[in-house]
């Protein structure tokens, strides 16, 4: 071996193995912690990195002492045998700061990553730009902002894991991701308690700023929240299972449990219509082997946005959850669903529909919420979206949720109703009293009681999923047990001309965030 | 061994439906909630002997202790 490769050698070991240097790496192994690198070996198949960017160092020569990688690690591997480029902050090199040269390392693997066509994925728990190098005019004035993963209109499914305290850039790209896991312990948020005690004198703990419960349940800023290191590599894992490589594919069609109906169906719907139920058993029962991947499970409550498999192709299932404020739609679950119909569009993910949903929430508290826009918001994703869609209503749809729920004419190849569905403009117990109200108001106690309940009777029966078969406003009305084999059969003449290069990709270019 | 059955949401309490020590099998309806003029119910997750931790009338929030089955 000549003198240059054996140097080679020796260096890229050392910066493998030592980080930002040996003690550095023993004492985050020492609190039980992962390194970057660990990240990226415990997500890849072993042996499978092809390393870019080793030996870079910082910008400012002054700031260089003898270790690599300025910060940010990373390249492209293998995870289930798939391509992956994969990056992470490294916290031995500067704790992982924003700079110069770790910047163009990662546009570098991103733009890699967008020619060779195949997922980002990314470890982040960056603390913030690197200080001084960033203050001044002239600095400052080179910068690019958010820089090119800003400019990503969904080619490839891009995926991160906050996996330590993140304030800075990693931040920025989790909110331009396709799929957020955030760990417990980990912190997300644009701005640190100690800038923010600085700025304005409030004084809050990382964990009440951006703690996993905060976007879990509040803010919704990321899909999934863990407890532990591995289940934040295993949700990756299982979120790559259900993407393509790239947006020019459809995702890979697993080997299906044979087809065939499903007659517990026709038992979990009550039609007790006050009845409430789990809809996560009709899930359950309608996907292949009863797996999911359910995004943003505690957010947006009201609708359950799962990734899943059925007759082993990948699909994307947007259903209302009883359970949860009677299915209602909320501002919340507009975000969620926004989100969900642009991630199933860009990336050639069917979508299926199952309505149970009393209509939109009303009142203050949601208008005020920014319900009007919202629900439009949604309503505009339906129209634009032009993967193949198929709709179920399984009991109630009522109003522009209805819609919402891709009802009528939204853009569903197929729109059934089970027996149990009932459809209008509004609820008949609430429609009664806006309709008859002038006639009610003439009789008093139980005979206004009894007039009303004989009212919301008829106006009950004018809701049948029967009035809307006879105009042709549904396509069928079908026994719940054959679901899955309507699913199945649509998919599989929908996805035999599929496109996925030719078609309009017009949701690709909306926000990632809302 | 001793299996908590907590609420998913919050409501009130509408009816009991399993007995204080009465056997119940998977599945089992042990209460039905109120919430949003919905009723919701809520099962057995195991089979065993119910102990009611609530009362018809109460009023629970999410995470709250419904029953216990041994």
């Amino acid at each position: 071996m000549n003198e240059g490769v054996e140097r080679l050698l020796a260096e890229r070991e050392k910066a493998r193995r030592e980080l930002g240097g040996a003690a550095r790496v023993a004492a985050m192994h020492e609190k039980g912690r992962r390194t970057a690198r660990d990240w990226i070996n415990d997500l890849v198949d072993e042996g499978s990195l092809l390393e870019i960017g080793t030996f870079a160092q910082p910008e400012r020569h002054d700031q260089r002492n003898g270790t690599y990688g300025d910060g940010k690690i990373g390249g492209h591997a293998r995870v289930a045998g798939r391509p992956v480029t994969v990056g992470a902050d490294d916290l031995t090199v500067k704790a992982g700061t924003d700079a110069a040269s770790n910047k163009r390392r990662m546009d570098r693997l991103y733009h890699q990553a967008l020619e060779f066509g195949n997922p980002f994925v990314y470890f982040g728990q960056a603390a913030g730009s690197r200080i001084p190098d960033i203050l001044g005019s002239e600095r400052m004035s080179r910068g690019s902002g958010l820089g090119d993963i800003a400019t990503r209109r969904r080619r490839i499914p891009m995926a991160m894991a906050i996996v330590g305290r993140s304030y800075g850039e990693s931040s920025f790209n989790s909110a331009l991701s396709d799929f957020v896991v955030q760990v417990r312990g980990a912190t997300l948020a644009v701005t640190s308690p100690r800038v923010i005690e600085i700025a304005t004198a409030e004084s809050i703990t990382e964990e009440e700023l951006g703690g996993v419960d905060v976007h879990n349940e509040r803010t919704g800023q990321i899909d999934l929240a863990v407890e532990t290191d591995d289940e934040a590599l295993a949700a990756l894992k299982a979120f790559l299972s259900y993407m393509p490589d790239n947006a020019d594919l459809v995702p890979a069609r697993a080997p299906a449990p044979p087809r065939a109906r499903m007659p517990d169906l026709r038992a979990l719907v009550p039609e007790q219509r006050r009845r409430g139920y789990d809809m996560r058993k009709v899930l359950a029962r309608l996907v292949d082997h009863g797996r999911y991947l359910e995004l943003k499970p505690r957010f947006g409550r009201p609708l359950i946005t799962a990734l899943a498999r059925l007759d082993g192709r990948v699909v994307g299932v947007l259903a209302s959850q009883p359970m949860q404020q009677a299915g209602a739609m909320t501002p919340e679950a507009c975000d969620k669903a926004t989100r969900f119909v642009c991630l199933c569009d860009s990336f050639n993910i069917p979508m299926v529909f199952l309505a149970d949903t009393p209509g939109f929430l009303v009142g203050r508290q949601v208008e005020h919420n920014r319900l009007l826009h919202k629900a439009v918001m949604l309503n505009q994703a339906l129209v634009h979206a032009r993967v193949p869609r198929i709709t179920f209503i399984l009991r109630k749809a009522y109003g522009l949720a209805y819609f919402s729920m891709s009802g009528g004419h939204m853009g569903s190849q197929v729109v059934c109703g089970w027996p149990t569905a009932e459809i209008s403009f509004m609820d008949p117990e609430v429609a009664v009293n806006v309709v008859y109200a002038p006639d009610l108001a003439k009789l008093e106690g139980e005979a206004r009681k009894a007039e009303a309940a004989r009212l919301a009777a008829e106006l009950k029966r004018g809701t049948s999923p029967y009035e809307a078969a006879a105009v042709m406003g549904i396509d069928e009305i079908v026994d719940p047990a054959d679901t899955p084999l309507i699913i199945a059969e649509t998919l599989e003449r929908m996805m035999s001309r599929y496109d996925p290069v030719r078609r309009e990709r017009i949701l690709s270019t909306w926000p990632t965030c809302f | 061994m001793a299996v908590q059955v907590r609420s998913e949401i919050t409501g009130n309490i509408w009816k009991i439906e399993a007995a204080d020590g009465a056997s119940v099998a998977v599945g089992e309806m042990l209460i039905i909630m109120e919430s949003m003029k919905m009723e919701i119910p809520v099962e057995s997750p195991v089979a065993g002997v119910c102990r009611l931790a609530v009362a018809e009338g109460d009023n629970v929030q999410e995470g709250d202790l419904l029953a216990t089955i041994e």
